[in-house]
């Protein structure tokens, strides 16, 4: 039943796939809201429990796995679920570009205060996207031709929106970041409290450490005292204080998101994500 | 070696988003735009050429191997969210995802997160010399004074649980100094990056 | 001294900024950048790995963080076509970073003769997070049947006998993201693998608890991380080049720190005073 089926075959086999799905879920639709619900919760902890019981129950064991070669069952399935989940995944992407052309959509449609804007977004949209498959699948090469264009010409103009529109466009806005900080330097970080002055030492000896200029204030050094050096003082802080103090937040991070990886594991989450009916 | 003209084009990008540090002008607006919707299609053709072709296509179509039509229909079905009467199918299987990353979690937890607790409990006396038995007391010290400023469904009333708590908020004090002093190097960097460019690349001055 | 106006001083402050960075950038002034001990513990590592073995390089940065990353990512792969350290590019958290890493891969293999197949290869980008790195760690030619080239695996000759996680000597992760955590869960805490991390600068002090408990052998601190392996490698390149206009520009926020600081103080002190007295 397994074995790859080519031609007429695969396209059966394919057809009988998305109807018996159609028919399984039609079916599923037709439960009442309570059932619902049960089946979500269900098929949730049944998701969670896979790694769960792989993770948990030992690799072999003549007792519990008394069969073949008492191995656990779970683990040879690891392979196969991780290729699925990320097809899967893949297909998601539309999700993102539907939301956009949505929202962009809507704006040219009424006319919306910079609605040019957004025709801008789906010219640079679908340019990405029509180039980015074309010179994907055709080589670069001059004396090709590829419909309207030469196949050399659909990769230059993919260059153009790879390296000269997306890297500097993307690189450039979170540089902007660079003057907000030294904006937000001079007008907003004071130094008001102990804790405060505590917080910005730290800072300027950090940043200090960092730096050939600042490595050099200290660079005389040398001895016993060399342990002052201002490097040397950072990393002993990094290494020490600041690794420890941020293992405390790590671990309470990690102990929040375990018990928020149980809670939607055993289905104890509410909100309307998480239950079966409509939008309230 | 990069085409001029592509060179330019980038130059013309970057000057146009940092007409922003000026004032908001429809210029960066423009440009803005053209950012997310460059951004957003190179992700889907990538996907497409370098996820669901390889993985999904070939193996269904040219491999024969029908079963793959399955994951195809599993994620349709996030696509049902738009829908207000299937809206729940859609549901079911994000929400089962979500169990199935829940689920990892614990082996997540134990294996990354149980060596840091480990790797905070070292002997503070012994055969070590007086610097490491010194650092290994400040570092628990500084987990277990942190920790407790976290303690909320610990009353801090305690004069030891407030004690401890305020040291903990100093020592964590130096921690957000230090992320404070790399976050500017980071930010610094990644501006002297896009003048580098400009410079360099777009201006041909000598490095 | 009297404080500049609010839109006044925000420009001059960019002002500063950026003709500062670009005089630092034009402006050669050698500066020996120190090695700190991650950065060394790092690149001894590496230099320890055996040669039959593949090394990945997980590119988890984006476009976003290329001022950073990149320089980090071009100091590595300088490192491992000296040392003849074979290497997969491959990316879970960051679609065009497999791309943009080939780049940089590109340009030095020309510089050192390097050939694309038998000296590394790029695995290209998968989706899928935890469940597609497990997947990976049992069968690796499953989950990257092509390359980024559509190449199928098994024809690469760097490729040949690499089939699971046992194969692969360590895991770099170049990111400027969380991305670490699951190498972290799912690669080192289970298969022991060696791992190491070039975090951006915003990252940073949250890796070293991650040093501490021995789950990463060596870090790359930012661009100064980069500059220090660079030191380590025996290259001038950008990263070392570019420690003149970060100098100024740290210089330039403490400054402002301070300005900005005493102004406040001095007009707090002025508010304080009665009226009538002089200041």
């Amino acid at each position: 039943m397994w074995a790859p089926v080519h031609g007429w075959s695969l396209l059966g086999y394919v057809a009988a796939s998305v109807a018996a799905w159609v028919a399984l879920f039609y079916i599923l639709h037709r439960l009442p809201l309570r059932h619902k619900r049960i089946l979500i919760a269900a098929c949730t902890f049944l998701a969670g429990l896979f790694y769960t019981l792989e993770f948990f129950l030992p690799a072999h064991s003549r007792w519990l796995f008394f069969w073949g070669k008492h191995e656990n069952p779970l683990s040879p399935l690891v392979g196969p679920l991780g290729d699925a989940v990320s097809v899967i995944y893949g297909f998601t992407i539309a999700l993102g570009i539907i939301s956009l052309a949505s929202v962009h959509g809507k704006a040219i449609a009424r006319r919306r205060s910079g609605w040019h804007n957004s025709v801008a977004f789906f010219a640079a949209l679908v340019s990405m996207i029509v180039f980015g498959l074309w010179q994907s699948y055709v080589p670069d090469d001059p004396h090709r031709a590829t419909w309207i264009f030469r196949a050399s010409t659909v990769h230059r103009i993919y260059d153009v929106l790879f390296d000269g529109m997306y890297q500097p466009l993307g690189a450039t806005v979170f540089s902007v970041l660079a003057f907000y900080i030294a904006s937000a330097a001079y007008r907003a970080f004071r130094v008001r409290s102990g804790e405060a002055a505590l917080m910005m030492a730290a800072a300027v000896v950090m940043m200090l450490s960092q730096v050939p200029v600042g490595q050099w204030l200290t660079h005389t050094l040398h001895g016993p005292w060399a342990n002052l050096r201002v490097e040397v003082v950072a990393n002993w802080l990094l290494t020490t204080l600041s690794s420890s103090a941020l293992t405390g937040v790590g671990l309470g991070i990690a102990v929040g998101g375990l018990a928020m990886a149980l809670r939607i594991w055993l289905g104890l989450e509410r909100g309307s994500f998480f239950e079966a009916g409509g939008p309230k | 070696m990069t085409p001029f003209y592509v060179i330019a084009i980038g130059a013309l990008c970057t000057l146009g988003i940092y007409s922003i540090l000026y004032r908001e002008n429809p210029v960066f607006r423009f440009f803005e735009h053209v950012f997310i919707g460059v951004a957003a299609g190179y992700g889907f053709y990538f996907i497409i050429t370098n996820v669901l072709h390889p993985l999904w296509w070939t193996p269904l179509v040219r491999e024969g191997k029908w079963y793959w039509a399955f994951p195809f229909l599993i994620g349709a079905m996030f696509y049902l969210i738009y829908s207000r009467r299937l809206v729940w199918m859609a549901r079911l299987v994000m929400v089962s995802f979500m169990g199935l990353f829940a689920g990892s979690q614990f082996k997540g937890f134990i294996t990354g997160y149980v060596p840091w607790i480990r790797s905070s409990f070292q002997p503070v006396l012994g055969p070590k010399p007086p610097y490491v038995q010194f650092t290994n007391l400040a570092m628990f010290i500084t987990l277990i004074t942190v920790m407790s400023y976290f303690f909320f469904s610990i009353s801090h009333k305690n004069r030891t649980v407030t004690g401890s708590a305020r040291v903990g908020r100093w020592l964590l004090m130096l921690a957000f100094g230090a992320i404070f002093g790399s976050t500017v190097m980071g930010r610094m960097a990644l501006f002297i990056d896009r003048v580098a460019f400009l410079l360099f690349d777009f201006l041909r001055l000598p490095r | 001294m009297t404080p500049v106006s609010g839109e006044r001083a925000r420009h001059l402050i960019y002002a500063l900024l950026g003709l500062g960075t670009a005089a630092g950038l034009l402006i050669h002034v050698r500066q020996p950048v120190v090695v700190t001990p991650p950065t060394r513990s790092l690149r001894d590592s590496i230099q320890a790995l055996p040669r039959n073995k593949l090394v990945i390089l997980s590119i988890g940065w984006d476009v976003g963080t290329r001022g950073e990353n990149g320089p980090q990512t071009e100091a590595l792969i300088e490192d491992f076509f000296r040392s003849k350290i074979k290497f997969a590019i491959f990316s879970f958290a960051s679609p065009p970073g497999p791309t943009m890493a080939e780049q940089i891969a590109d340009r030095l293999a020309r510089k050192h003769h390097k050939t694309y197949g038998e000296d590394w290869v790029n695995w290209g980008y998968r989706t899928g997070g935890v469940p597609m790195l497990m997947g990976l760690a049992k069968n690796i030619p499953r989950i990257v049947p092509q390359d980024l080239y559509h190449t199928p695996i098994s024809k690469i000759p760097v490729m040949r006998g690499i089939r699971d996680v046992h194969d692969i000597a360590m895991v770099i992760e170049i990111t400027g993201s969380a991305s670490l955590d699951p190498w972290v869960g799912f690669w080192q805490g289970v298969y022991g693998t060696k791992l190491g991390y070039a975090p951006t600068g915003v990252m940073v002090p949250e890796a070293f608890p991650y040093l501490h408990a021995g789950q990463i052998t060596g870090l790359q601190k930012g661009l100064v991380g980069a500059a220090e392996y660079e030191r380590l490698v025996g290259v001038r390149g950008d990263a070392t080049r570019r420690m003149t206009a970060l100098s100024y520009d740290h210089v330039l926020v403490i400054a402002l720190i301070i300005l900005g600081n005493w102004l406040a103080i001095r007009a707090a002190r002025r508010r304080q005073e009665p009226e009538g007295q002089a200041p």
